[in-house]
């Protein structure tokens, strides 16, 4: 997964703020993985907030999930705003993965990148990369 | 009770499968209220999702889209197409706020609504973010742009690869 932006903001329609990273998944050899069906393997934990959980979504194998036809894919990591304590949130374990050839194996396969971080009602950390400030630099590769 | 049991699964299926039948669709135009076609169109509930992925439906060449499928609910429908200038509104940097919402419901299942795009952006081009004093190039140098009549309308990202070629301004000052 190679980060094309990372960019945060107030969300449209809503009050809370957003981080969205976008992705191009390219194969081994370089070449784009166009129009292919993906997924997260992914679990939350150590959520805090005081704040009934509210949950999350996530793709899944069931053929509506894909790459675009340039391999590009984009990730919303949302920040707690306004929820409280201050700094409450939760921590993120993502596994994208390649779903099955028909993309509705309902189990997906293997993993091309993982992201590890949490959501705290100011910033986002991903991989390290905690923003605000920290930007993941365009160019950047996350593998399994 | 196993019969029991399925029937009561069937139900919950059927449930399920109900809950799950809303379409959205609708035009995404330019300024002009030409069609826009190649816009990439996504939707968001509209309440607080800690983590999503968004999902582009693309218009076709009459600027129209149909997103089927939609579990009930309120929805914010946002789009953008960067290559013809116009940013997508996933930020309210971009669309001001200015965003369709609907919302489907048994009794109204479907919605179609028009997405007004533009004016274009325009692109900020940073060559290079310098120290002041020393007149060095700082490296990943974070920029954000703040609109000047909504100061909370925000949005930031990195100047790491020396300069945005992608649209970074929208309408009104900064």
């Amino acid at each position: 997964m190679v980060v094309q932006s990372d960019v945060i903001g107030m969300c449209s329609g809503v009050s809370y703020q957003c981080r969205t990273v976008s992705y191009t998944v390219k194969n081994y050899d370089g070449t784009l993985a166009a129009s292919l069906p993906v997924a997260e393997n992914i679990s939350f934990s150590g959520y805090n907030c005081q704040q009934p959980n509210p949950g999350n979504e996530w793709a899944q194998c069931n053929g509506k999930y894909s790459t675009d036809g340039g391999g590009n894919l984009s990730d919303q990591w949302s920040m707690y705003t306004g929820f409280t304590p201050a700094g409450c949130g939760q921590n993120i374990t993502d596994h994208w993965q390649w779903c099955g050839p028909t993309g509705n194996n309902p189990n997906p396969g293997i993993t091309f990148g993982t992201l590890v971080g949490w959501s705290h009602t100011s910033s986002v950390d991903i991989n390290g990369y905690i923003n605000p400030p920290t930007k993941i630099p365009a160019g950047t590769v996350f593998g399994p | 009770m196993r019969s029991a049991i399925l029937v009561l699964l069937s139900v919950l299926q059927a449930w399920g499968s109900a809950r799950a039948q809303g379409t959205i669709t609708g035009t995404v135009v330019d300024e002009t209220g030409r069609p826009l076609a190649g816009a990439k169109v996504h939707i968001a509930e509209k309440r607080f999702v800690a983590h999503r992925v968004i999902r582009f439906y693309e218009a076709d060449s009459g600027g129209r889209f149909r997103i089927a499928d939609v579990p009930w609910g309120t929805y914010v429908i946002m789009a953008g197409k960067d290559s013809a200038g116009y940013a997508d509104t996933t930020f309210a940097f971009y669309s001001g706020e200015a965003v369709p919402t609907v919302t489907l419901a048994p009794e109204f299942s479907s919605a179609d609504v028009i997405l007004r795009l533009g004016p274009r952006a325009g692109v900020l081009d940073l060559s290079s973010v310098t120290d002041a004093i020393t007149g060095k190039n700082i490296s990943l140098a974070s920029v954000t742009l703040r609109r000047a009549e909504s100061p909370d309308l925000y949005i930031s990202e990195s100047a790491s690869q020396g300069a945005y070629t992608r649209p970074f301004f929208s309408r009104g000052a900064c």
